[in-house]
């Protein structure tokens, strides 16, 4: 079985400043990980790097088994709420018709075939009805999820989320991550959080990113190991699972 | 306004001036409403002065070189594409220098134009007509290449709707889809540079901004689809344009200003009443 994501001996830097250095990672097909770290500590170049929207100087990467570029259609992609003006006048169901851009169509608008599949995916994160409504009149909570729909449309085979639940209350954090955890069953997702308390329970990787990378399964996530990742109680700890490297 | 219903069957300047206003109208919308959703109205005012040296530099090829087919809109199409090449590049390579890039290329084009003026020998080249409009001064062959400028505008715009809202909306993800994302706002830009050369006739390089924004500004209050707001806006500019030449004609007042008083007055009445509203319902 290919791995979703195979990352060995990755550096990547920006204008000479290193960003990731020696990154090791593998992802299973299937997998639900959890990306997770300080801020600036490399999170968002990750997720980009698999996106194949950045290069990396040193080390291979691969996704679903060939190069990011080459693999985008299969790839759903959801970018951190503030990339997208929510004030953009645009009805939702043409945001989510933009995740089926790459299947083309010959007119400047979106067929009956593309605008059922917007409609299905509408419902799969639960906003049936809404499709004609404005974008900008929906609460942060819906549109996060409108960017999900957007991102699903396509039937992607790996779902890269950065920050789906920022600027969300708990409730409609826990209903984003049990639709993730539904959409897991056809799908690998890789999320990106701020919040590895509230993610543990839903993923069964984290991934911490602070320069270097670590994977940890979530059963080994402790009390520890989240205070090293933000450097809260403890500067150092040793990890006793194989890979037994510590973060600086 | 009764004088200019008397004296529109009879003049054909009156007519002309008509139909120019009425015809950059449709890729005023149409442009309009991509320009004032991407929020770049400052790209399209840097390629709007920068309009004035392609004038210029054709006004003073067809005075010393006696190429009476240069027309001065050739010259004003050519430094529009220039200039909105420039933008283009700078915007998609060097972002973080994009402002001071653009200022320079606002000024440097006014000032291309103005030494091309001073250079060019003869009877006074009317500089206040580019700045300010004269819209009762359109020939035949203006409307011509205005009408053919203004279809291809349009086609182009109406035509990648899809590929253009997507860009407008989130460029990153619209690549990750596979679309040619450079290419697409390279496109946008050129619309843009083109429509100001079209409105700058109507009302001139310095209020064309106005022009080109205020429409689609009014119609957003209206409508929320892309398209929507299109249509509604080509319906506003020609309103402006129409009534701006109406109402200047019988107490002879600069038309392109009077175009422009109209369409901001209507922009700040509207958006003042969608402040109220939006007060009454918080409260």
């Amino acid at each position: 079985m290919v791995n979703a994501v195979e990352i060995s001996g990755l550096s990547f830097a920006y204008n000479g400043q290193p960003v990731l250095e020696g990154v090791d990672l593998t992802v299973p097909e299937l997998a639900f990980a959890a990306v997770v770290g300080p801020n600036g500590g490399g999170k968002t170049t990750l997720l980009k790097l698999m996106l194949g929207l950045l290069t990396p100087q040193r080390g291979r990467l691969a996704v679903l088994g060939g190069p990011p570029q080459e693999v985008r259609g299969r790839v759903g992609y959801m970018p951190q709420h503030s990339q997208v003006d929510p004030a953009f006048p645009v009805a939702v169901q043409d945001v989510v018709l933009m995740g089926r851009l790459g299947a083309g169509g010959r007119w400047p608008w979106a067929g009956r075939a593309a605008r059922r599949e917007a409609d299905a995916a509408l419902e799969r994160v639960g906003l049936t009805g809404l499709a004609a409504r404005p974008f900008h009149d929906l609460s942060g909570g819906q549109r996060q999820r409108v960017l999900i729909a957007r991102a699903l449309v396509d039937r992607p085979r790996l779902l890269l989320m950065d920050e789906p639940t920022a600027n969300v209350d708990a409730a409609a954090e826990r209903e984003v991550f049990e639709l993730l955890k539904e959409l897991n069953r056809e799908a690998t997702v890789i999320v990106v959080s701020h919040d590895i308390g509230f993610v543990s329970p839903y993923v069964g990787q984290v991934i911490c990113v602070n320069r270097r990378v670590v994977s940890h399964p979530t059963c080994d996530i402790t009390g520890e190991v989240i205070a090293e990742i933000y450097g809260r109680e403890v500067l150092m700890v040793r990890h006793d699972h194989h890979l037994g490297c510590r973060h600086d | 306004m009764i004088e200019f219903l008397e004296a529109l069957p009879r003049f054909g300047f009156l007519q002309y001036a008509l139909w120019a206003g009425l015809l950059s109208s449709l890729s005023c919308g149409v442009v309009g409403a991509y320009v004032v959703s991407r929020r770049i109205s400052y790209l399209a005012g840097a390629i709007a002065h920068s309009v004035l040296a392609g004038l210029g530099a054709a006004r003073y090829l067809q005075a010393t070189r006696g190429w009476d087919w240069l027309h001065p809109l050739y010259g004003a199409v050519a430094a529009a594409l220039i200039a909105a090449a420039l933008i283009g590049l700078v915007n998609l390579r060097a972002r973080q220098r994009e402002d001071t890039i653009i200022g320079a290329i606002w000024a440097l084009g006014m000032a291309l134009g103005i030494l091309f003026m001073a250079a060019t020998p003869g009877y006074g080249v009317d500089l206040m007509g580019y700045l300010f409009g004269n819209i009762l001064m359109v020939s035949p062959t203006d409307l011509w290449l205005l009408g053919g400028l203004g279809a291809l505008v349009t086609l182009a715009g109406l035509g990648c709707y899809r590929q253009l809202l997507a860009v407008c909306f989130d460029a990153e993800f619209a690549r990750l889809r596979g679309l040619a994302v450079e290419g697409y706002y390279l496109l946008l830009l050129g619309l843009t540079a083109l429509t100001v050369v079209l409105l700058s006739t109507v009302v001139g390089l310095i209020m064309v901004i106005a022009l080109l924004t205020l429409p689609a500004a009014v119609a957003g209050h209206f409508c929320f689809r892309l398209w929507q707001i299109m249509a509604a806006a080509v319906g506003l500019s020609a309103l402006f344009t129409t009534a701006g030449l109406a109402i200047s004609y019988g107490p002879d007042l600069p038309t392109g200003a009077v175009i422009i008083v109209l369409a901001g007055a209507s922009y700040l009445l509207v958006a003042g009443l969608a402040w109220v509203r939006g007060r009454g319902r918080g409260a």
